[in-house]
């Protein structure tokens, strides 16, 4: 197997615009295993409580020829796809400190079975023109100049390609797509069709819903052909939803906020097991004056809601 | 001898905190059908041109998205 270079398209690049769909024409040959994208954005004056950086990312898009969507998918689901598949995610930075944070998180998108495949990957000499396509929304977070930095939006691009003068042939390369979103109904089943143009080697589901005790609404899937004459897959939401998150390496959340008693952060992850909140905000006056705080949390669903105190300390 | 005196209590507001959680990833369930290395299984257009996924709801107002892993060939 050759070994890969990491080549640096972009390097934190800040787009003008707070909303905007950012596109970036791909150089017209290479052969890339991966392509990584950071995106990352700085917190204002005022603190920013409960906004989900992913949120932002409304899609991220490799589009060849114009209109060839080889992968389309929002950046919650790509980055939650990530983690499901690999059992760890990729990195991020959540926090609401102002003025100095900066929210960041990193997405990979995968050509091929695994990094360095010579079978499978994007050859981008087999196309007119790629182009990768971010569509983001910065107010997901709150108010320019306010919550965020206006014009601090930026985008870092580094592809895993192959050296140039050892180029595979690849076979084909491999994507991943949204076929169908909405809006879950209170009750009946919702049957669609599969993408039938295309190998599928796998498929997700994704239903989210914030604050609830499964943290999601679809309770039954089940997947078949022939109207379900032959079956390939049937199951509950919840059985499923504890055999593959026990196959995780990662199952763990961290995030640095700016806390206040009853305030409610909604968290990636749900089936919350375990919440530890510390406040390294102590204070010590001249005069033996400590302020402690103390801080717990309770989870329902994805969120979880802070318990706390500060209590004051005199010693003589 | 030193004295330490409790001298107030009040509810926490605005003060910098770490919070981790532990649970499963939320909403999302992913369903291999290809063998990662040999793509053995992987759904093919004759088994696609039938093919359905049916989601029993449970919920109204869920955020729902289908999403396909594909191979696009050269």
């Amino acid at each position: 197997m050759a070994r890969l270079e990491q080549a640096i398209i972009m390097s934190r690049e800040a787009q003008v615009a707070d909303t905007a769909l950012f596109r970036k024409d791909l150089p017209k040959s290479g052969c890339y295993s991966a392509l990584d994208i950071g995106v990352r954005l700085t917190n204002d004056d005022t603190v920013v409580e409960d906004k989900d950086f992913l949120d932002v990312i409304k899609h991220i898009s490799l589009v060849c020829n114009g209109n060839d969507y080889r992968v389309h998918i929002s950046g919650k689901d790509l980055f939650k796809h990530y983690w499901m598949k690999h059992g760890r995610p990729m990195p991020y930075n959540w926090t609401e400190v102002a003025s100095t944070g900066v929210n960041e998180v990193w997405f990979r998108l995968e050509f091929g079975r695994y990094l360095g495949d010579d079978q499978f990957g994007l050859d981008l000499s087999r196309f007119n023109n790629v182009q990768v396509q971010i569509d983001y929304d910065c107010t997901k977070m709150g108010t320019a100049g306010t919550h965020f930095t206006t014009g601090t939006f930026a985008v870092t691009l580094i592809a895993h390609q192959f050296p140039y003068a050892r180029r595979p042939s690849f076979r084909g390369m491999m994507g991943v797509r949204e076929f169908y979103t909405g809006t879950t109904a209170a009750s009946g089943d919702l049957v669609q069709d599969l993408p039938t143009a295309n190998l599928i080697t796998a498929l997700a589901v994704s239903c989210v819903e914030d604050g609830v005790a499964d943290g999601t609404d679809i309770t039954d899937i089940r997947i078949g052909k022939n109207n379900f004459s032959e079956i390939w897959l049937d199951g509950k939401w919840y059985n499923f939803a504890a055999m593959q998150n026990a196959a995780l390496d990662v199952r763990e959340e961290d995030f640095t906020l700016v806390a206040s008693n009853g305030d409610d952060k909604s968290t990636h992850l749900t089936n919350i097991k375990n919440i530890i909140v510390l406040s390294p905000d102590m204070t010590v006056n001249a005069t033996g004056v400590y302020a402690n705080h103390f801080i717990a949390g309770t989870a329902v669903g994805n969120y979880v809601t802070l318990a706390g105190d500060t209590l004051t300390v005199t010693v003589t | 001898m030193t004295t330490y005196t409790l001298t107030s209590i009040a509810a926490l507001s605005a003060k910098n905190a770490v919070l981790r959680v532990v649970g499963d990833i939320h909403g999302l369930l992913r369903f291999p059908f290809a063998d990662p290395e040999t793509l053995e299984g992987a759904l093919t257009p004759t088994d696609l041109a039938t093919a359905q996924i049916k989601l029993t709801q449970g919920g109204a107002g869920g955020v729902l998205a289908l999403l396909c892993e594909e191979v696009f060939g050269y």
